[in-house]
């Protein structure tokens, strides 16, 4: 009899452990987007000074488009590697910066103390960050010069990212073009 | 280690910095909230139309559109929250979410089609109730199956004591059929 309930305690204990043991293995705060691998949505957004964007126009060269706000502890942390990146890739990867609700008189002050990376676009009602699904900023999404987006960076983005996903996007001849 | 220092320096002075703003203004920062309906600018925002294909519905508005939002309002997740639906999430997000689905709706696509909009765009994550389909329905049998497993248990355990119970009854009129008889 003992042995039965040794048995049937096993039969259910062991199976939740091993799922407890796979779910706490994985982050529930990182959520895998489903538009990796599918082109980006367009959008076309004015930047602090008026200038219109649009990503479409962007097309034969890689762009990094960055989802971030002044009271975002990761953006500031984030925000030496992406000006660093933005110097060195200048002219062959476009970075572009998406303002995730906050006050654009703000982002302007703190670009111009801290330096910009790129564009930064006012995403007026949020419409741009829910076409790309993000939950909270930074966010990063690279998209290659075929305009698909090939990886997607949750939180800040580390050097190794930037770097490995870059080269890589460097590295891919566009396909689609003409 | 040097880096490490230089970056929590750059922090702690940020943080000063976004303090001492934030008390030399008295008014709290702007957020950009959803505008309401019509008021984007113009040649302005993101293409979406050609991702959600037709509007499968007819145009809703007044009452009606306000009662459609709620309801697919309780379908979706607040993606800032924990477990709630963006109908109960006073988040700038949730607002946002809220401000598309009015707008999607408004143009004539269908509750089905709004939620499967935010599904491609979040993932299934983003759906408070997970659809029947794949590992989830692990979560949807699971309380069925327990509570039948646990029925059947109960069943046979009673099933067990009877059992025992006639046979010891059994034996014990033997006996006093035995005993009666000498």
């Amino acid at each position: 009899m003992n042995r039965k309930v040794l048995l049937v305690g096993l039969g259910i204990s062991l199976p939740l452990l091993v799922l407890l043991g796979v779910a706490f293995r994985h982050d529930p705060q990182i959520v895998d987007s489903p538009l990796v691998g599918k082109p980006a949505p367009n959008f076309r957004l004015a930047d602090l000074d008026g200038n219109i964007v649009d990503l479409a126009e962007l097309r034969g060269r890689p762009v990094i488009v960055n989802f971030w706000a002044t009271y975002c502890v990761p953006c500031w942390a984030e925000h030496p590697l992406l000006v660093e990146g933005s110097r060195r890739w200048q002219g062959e990867i476009h970075f572009l910066g998406v303002i995730f609700q906050d006050d654009p008189d703000l982002i302007a002050q703190f670009t111009a103390e801290y330096g910009r990376w790129g564009p930064s676009l006012i995403d007026e009602g949020g419409r741009v960050a829910i076409a790309y699904g993000v939950y909270g900023p930074p966010e990063t999404f690279f998209i290659d010069r075929d305009g698909v987006i090939v990886d997607k960076a949750i939180g800040a983005v580390s050097p190794d990212q930037l770097l490995g996903v870059a080269n890589r996007m460097l590295a891919q001849p566009a396909a689609a073009t003409g | 280690m040097r880096r490490a220092t230089a970056l929590l320096g750059l922090l702690a002075a940020l943080t000063l910095a976004a303090s001492a703003s934030a008390q030399e203004t008295d008014t709290p920062p702007r957020v950009a909230l959803p505008p309401a309906e019509g008021e984007f600018r113009p040649g302005l925002g993101v293409e979406t139309s050609h991702e959600l294909g037709d509007p499968l519905g007819h145009p809703l508005s007044g009452e009606e559109l306000d009662r459609a939002v709620a309801e697919v309002a309780t379908d979706i997740r607040c993606p800032k929250c924990q477990a709630l639906s963006i109908a109960d999430s006073g988040a700038a997000s949730a607002q946002a979410m809220r401000a598309e689905a009015r707008s999607l709706l408004s143009q004539g696509y269908t509750r089905e089609q709004v939620v499967g909009y935010f599904e491609q765009r979040y993932g299934e994550f983003v759906l408070l109730e997970p659809r029947a389909r794949g590992l989830n329905l692990i979560v949807w049998a699971a309380p069925a199956a327990i509570v039948l497993l646990g029925g059947l248990l109960v069943a046979l355990r009673l099933r067990q004591r009877q059992r025992s119970a006639d046979e010891s009854l059994d034996t014990y009129l033997r006996q006093v059929e035995q005993e009666t008889a000498t």
